[in-house]
C-alpha cells in the first residue's frame, strides 16, 4: 500500500511541465543519437550529464532516464533499416528485422520493435519497482562460477543461429573468441597479441568490429552483385499494421522481457547476453522457427523486448545495492553523486520522492518511446526506399563516421573497413557473422569469471554450485538436441520412404 | 586581370590562414591568457570516470571564478597511454591539460614504459583529491562482531585462502593489500573484479571476504569501512578506525591521488594561473561538500610537493611490481 502511494506520489510529481519536458527532450535527444551507429546509449547520456549539475536531481535524472529509454529502442533502428546495429544488444535485432525490411516488411519489423520496446519497458520498470530489493539480493548469488555458466548458456545459442550449418557458426564463434585473446590480459596484465601497438592494449572495440561485419559486409556484399543496367528501383509502400497485429505478439514479448529482465538485474552480464538468449529461446520455442532468420515477427519482438526490458533490470542493482549493472546506469549513478545522493538501499528510505519520482519518469520515458517513435517510424522506414546508389553512399559514411566517433581514433575506423572484408567473405563463403559478434561479447566476461572461479574453487566450483550447474546442463542440452531432433527427422524420414516401398 | 588579383590575394589568405592553423611549436610568444583559446582537460577515462566527474564537477565550479572555457576530452583506452600520448603530442601551449590519477603512473611504471617521457615529460602542476585506502566488510559482519583485527584473525585461519577483492592485479588496490599483509603478517588471496562496484557486489554476495577499496566504495551500500588511512576518522565514518588507532600507523597514509599535469615548457604563468583557480576551488562550499559526500579529502598540493607524492608512487608500484614478478 505505501508503494502504491509513493509511486502515486511519484507520478503527480512528474506530471508538472518541467519534468514532462526534461522526459520529452531526454527521449527525443536519446532516440536521434541512439540511431547513429558509435554512439552509445552511454555515450548519450554522458553527453546531456552536464545540463544536470544545476538542475533539480530528480528534473536532472528525468532527463537521462529519458535519453536511456530512448537511446535504448532507437539502436534497434538501424539494425532493421540498414543492418547496422546501434549496441551490441540490437544484433539478435537485424537477424530478422533487416530481411523483413529487404522484403518491403520494414513498416511492420519497425512497428513490432516499438511495440516490444514500449512492453519491454514497462516489464523492466514494473519489476524494478515491486521487486527491487529480494531481486538484487538473488543476483548476489551469482559468482563468477555461474556467470561463466550462463556465459556458456548463451554460446549454446551458436547452435540454433547456425542451423543445418552448425559446423560453419561454430568457427566463427571460435574466431570471436579467440579476437578476445587480443589486448591486455586482464588478469594479469600482460600484453598479449598487441604487436606494440598501444590501440590494442585493450583489444577492439567492440562496436567497429559490429558496425565493418554488418553495415561493410552487407555493403560490399551488395556491391558486387550490384548492376546498373538491369536494377530497377523497387519503391515500397508500407503498411503499420493494426493494434491487435501487435497483441498476437504478446507471448514472445512477455517471455524475452522476462529473459531481459532477469539478465539486466545481473551486475557484469551486460545486455547483450540477454538479447541473444531471448532470441534464442524464441526461436526454440516457436512454431515459427523454421522462418527465424529470414524475417520473423517473433524474433524482432524477443530481442525489441528484451533488450528494453534490460533497462528496468540493470538498474535494479543501482538502487538497492549501489551497484551500477551497465555502463550507461554507471553515468547515472554519478549524476546523483554529484548532487551528494549515493545509489543503494538507504536511497529508499532517505530519497523516496527522488526514487518514485525516477519509477515515474521511467514509466513516462516508455509511454513517450511510444510516441515519438510512432511519429518517426515514418522517416525511418523511408531510409529503406532510398535508391541504392545514394543510401550506399549514405552507409558508407556514417559507418566511417560512426567508426571514429567512438573513439576519435583512425584506428577504429580502419579496424570496422577491415572486419567489413571479413563480413564479405564469411558472406560469400557462406559463414554466419552473427556467431562472431557472440564470441566477441562473451568472451572477455567467460574468460575473466573462469579464471576467477578456477582461482577460488578449482574445477569444483562449476559441479558444486547449483545454479551453475543447471546452467551447463541446459547449454549441453542446447546444444545436443537440435542434433537429436535432426537425427530423429531423418529416422522418421527413413522410416516412411521403407514404408512407401513395401 | 582582376580576378587573376583577387584569386592570388585568396590564394595568399588562405595560405596564410593554413599555416597559422597548422603551428605545431611549443613555444608561445607573448603573455599566456586563458581567453586566447579553449582549455582541454584529456581525461583517460570515460565519461563517468571518477576523474571525467570530479573534472566536470570542477570546471562547473571553476567557472565562478573565471571566464575561460574549459572543456572535458575522454581517451580512455591504451592501459591510460592514449590519453596521455594526446597530451604530450600536443603543443606546450598551456591550452591542454592532463586529468591524472595514480594509476597512470602505476601504469607506466609496471608496463616499463620510458618514465623520462611519461612522468618527467609533465609539470605535475596541482593534486586535487586524496582518496584514502579502506578496508572494507559487509555491514552483516560487523554486526556479527567482525572487525580489522577479526579480519586478520580470520586471514591467519584460513592460511592464506581468504580473497580480498581488488579492481585489477598488479593495481594500487593490490599493493595495498599486500602492504597490509606485509605490515600485520597475514597472507590473503587478492582477487580482480574489475572495479570497485563489482568488487563489492563480490563481498556482499559471499564471494570474496574483504574488499580493498576506498570509503566510498561503501557509500549506500550495506557494507562497512573496517579500517581506514586517514590521520583521523572521517565524517561520515566515524565508527571507523584509522589503521594508526588499530596500531598500524606505517599505513595510515595508503592513498589514491586524482591531480592535474600539463606538458613541461607550458608557461610558467598558466600554471599559476590554474594553480589560483585550483586553491579557489577547493575552498569552494560546493566543491568540499561533494567531495565529503563521496569521502574523499579535497586537496590543493602543488608542484615541488606533488611531484614528491608522484615518485612515491612509482617507487612503491616498482617495489611491489618487483616483488610480484611483474618486473624484473
Amino acid at each position: 500500500m505505501e508503494l502504491l502511494r509513493n509511486l502515486f506520489d511519484g507520478t503527480v510529481l512528474m506530471m508538472g511541465f518541467m519534468p514532462l519536458l526534461m522526459i520529452f527532450i531526454g527521449v527525443a535527444v536519446g532516440i536521434v543519437l541512439g540511431t547513429i551507429p558509435g554512439i552509445s546509449t552511454s555515450m548519450a547520456v554522458a553527453l546531456l550529464l552536464p545540463f544536470t549539475f544545476t538542475m533539480n536531481p530528480l528534473y536532472g535524472m528525468a532527463l537521462l532516464l529519458g535519453c536511456y529509454k530512448g537511446g535504448n529502442y532507437s539502436g534497434c533502428i538501424p539494425a532493421v533499416t540498414i543492418n547496422t546495429p546501434g549496441t551490441p544488444s540490437s544484433v539478435p535485432t537485424l537477424f530478422d528485422g533487416y530481411p523483413m525490411a529487404k522484403s518491403g516488411r520494414g513498416g511492420e519489423a519497425l512497428g513490432i520493435l516499438l511495440w516490444s520496446s514500449f512492453v519491454g519497458g514497462i516489464f523492466g520498470t514494473l519489476v524494478l519497482v515491486l521487486f527491487a530489493t529480494p531481486m538484487a539480493r538473488w543476483a548476489l548469488n551469482f559468482w563468477s562460477a555461474e556467470y561463466f555458466a550462463l556465459c556458456v548458456l548463451g554460446l549454446a545459442s551458436v547452435a540454433t543461429l547456425g542451423g543445418k550449418h552448425w559446423q560453419k557458426a561454430l568457427i566463427a564463434v571460435l574466431f570471436g573468441l579467440l579476437l578476445n585473446t587480443m589486448g591486455t590480459d586482464p588478469l594479469l596484465g600482460t600484453q598479449r597479441y598487441t604487436f606494440g601497438l598501444i590501440r590494442l592494449f585493450d583489444g577492439f572495440h567492440l562496436m567497429p568490429i559490429l558496425i565493418g561485419l554488418f553495415a561493410l559486409g552487407e555493403l560490399f556484399h551488395n556491391l558486387e552483385n550490384y548492376k546498373t543496367s538491369d536494377q530497377k528501383h523497387e519503391k515500397h509502400t508500407y503498411t503499420y499494421p493494426k493494434l491487435l497485429y501487435y497483441w498476437k505478439l504478446k507471448w514472445e514479448m512477455l517471455r524475452a522481457s522476462v529473459v531481459g529482465t532477469l539478465v539486466g538485474i545481473l551486475p557484469g552480464a551486460g545486455s547483450a547476453i540477454a538479447s541473444f538468449l531471448a532470441y534464442d529461446l524464441e526461436k526454440r520455442v516457436s512454431k515459427n522457427s523454421a522462418n527465424f532468420g529470414k524475417g520473423a515477427p517473433e524474433g524482432v519482438a524477443a530481442s525489441g523486448a528484451s533488450d528494453s526490458a534490460n533497462t528496468g533490470g540493470s538498474l535494479v542493482p543501482m538502487l538497492a545495492l549501489g551497484i551500477p549493472g551497465a555502463p550507461t546506469v554507471a553515468v547515472l549513478m554519478s549524476a546523483l553523486m554529484i548532487h551528494g545522493i549515493n545509489p543503494g538501499p538507504e536511497m529508499f528510505r532517505d530519497q523516496p520522492t527522488l526514487v518514485y519520482g525516477m519509477f515515474a519518469s521511467m514509466f513516462i520515458a516508455s509511454t513517450f518511446v511510444l510516441f515519438i517513435g510512432w511519429a518517426g517510424l515514418r522517416v525511418w522506414v523511408r531510409t529503406t526506399n532510398v535508391k541504392k546508389p545514394i543510401l550506399y553512399t549514405f552507409i558508407f559514411l556514417f559507418t566511417i563516421i560512426g567508426s571514429f566517433a567512438i573513439r576519435n581514433s583512425m584506428f577504429d575506423v580502419g579496424v570496422c573497413i577491415a572486419f567489413g572484408l571479413i563480413g564479405w567473405i564469411f558472406k560469400r563463403f557462406g559463414y554466419p557473422v552473427a556467431p562472431v559478434v557472440l564470441g566477441v561479447v562473451l568472451g572477455r566476461i567467460m574468460e575473466m569469471n573462469f579464471r576467477r572461479a578456477i582461482m577460488r574453487d578449482g574445477a569444483a566450483g562449476f559441479y558444486t554450485r547449483p545454479l551453475a550447474l543447471i546452467f551447463l546442463i541446459l547449454a549441453v542440452a542446447a546444444i545436443v538436441y537440435p542434433f537429436i531432433q535432426q537425427y530423429r527427422a531423418e529416422r522418421k524420414a527413413k522410416l516412411i520412404t521403407e514404408d512407401k516401398r513395401e | 586581370m582582376k580576378k587573376i588579383m583577387g584569386l592570388i590575394i585568396l590564394t595568399a589568405a588562405l595560405t596564410l590562414v593554413l599555416a597559422a592553423c597548422n603551428r605545431d611549436d611549443d613555444t608561445v610568444s607573448g603573455a599566456w591568457s586563458p581567453y586566447a583559446q579553449p582549455i582541454t582537460i584529456v581525461t583517460h577515462v570515460a565519461p563517468g570516470g571518477g576523474m571525467d566527474v570530479a573534472t566536470r564537477l570542477f570546471i562547473d565550479i571553476a567557472r565562478q571564478y573565471t571566464d575561460a572555457t574549459i572543456i572535458v576530452e575522454n581517451m580512455a583506452g591504451g592501459g591510460t597511454r592514449i590519453a596521455s600520448d594526446e597530451v604530450l603530442g600536443r603543443p606546450a601551449d598551456g591550452y591542454t591539460i592532463f586529468g591524472a590519477a595514480m594509476s597512470n603512473v602505476n601504469t607506466a611504471v609496471a608496463q616499463g614504459w620510458d618514465l623520462n617521457h611519461y612522468i618527467d615529460g609533465y609539470h605535475w602542476i596541482a593534486k586535487i583529491q586524496r582518496d584514502p585506502a579502506a578496508v572494507i566488510i559487509t555491514n552483516e559482519a560487523k554486526n556479527a562482531g567482525m572487525d580489522f583485527n577479526g579480519v586478520l584473525n580470520q586471514a591467519r585461519e584460513m592460511g592464506g585462502e581468504q580473497i580480498w577483492a581488488v579492481p585489477v592485479l598488479g593495481g594500487n588496490k593490490h599493493f595495498e593489500a599486500l602492504l597490509i599483509w606485509q605490515a600485520t603478517g597475514v597472507e590473503g588471496m587478492a582477487m580482480p573484479f574489475e572495479s570497485g562496484p563489482l568488487g563489492a557486489a563480490a563481498v556482499l554476495g559471499g564471494e570474496a571476504h574483504v574488499q580493498m577499496g576506498n570509503p566510498f566504495d561503501t557509500s549506500g551500500r550495506d557494507l562497512w569501512v573496517a579500517a581506514i588511512a586517514s590521520p583521523e576518522r572521517m565524517p561520515g565514518f566515524e565508527d571507523s578506525p584509522t589503521f594508526a588507532e588499530l596500531g598500524f600507523p606505517q599505513l595510515n597514509d595508503m592513498h589514491m591521488w586524482r591531480g592535474y599535469a600539463v606538458r613541461k615548457g607550458t608557461p610558467p604563468e598558466m600554471i599559476e594561473w590554474f594553480q589560483n583557480l585550483v586553491t579557489q576551488v577547493s575552498r569552494n562550499p560546493e566543491w568540499i561538500e561533494y567531495n565529503a559526500g563521496n569521502a574523499i579529502a579535497p586537496t590543493a598540493v602543488f608542484t615541488e610537493e606533488f611531484r614528491a607524492i608522484i615518485q612515491d608512487t612509482i617507487d612503491t608500484t616498482l617495489y611491489w611490481s618487483r616483488y610480484l614478478g611483474i618486473l624484473d
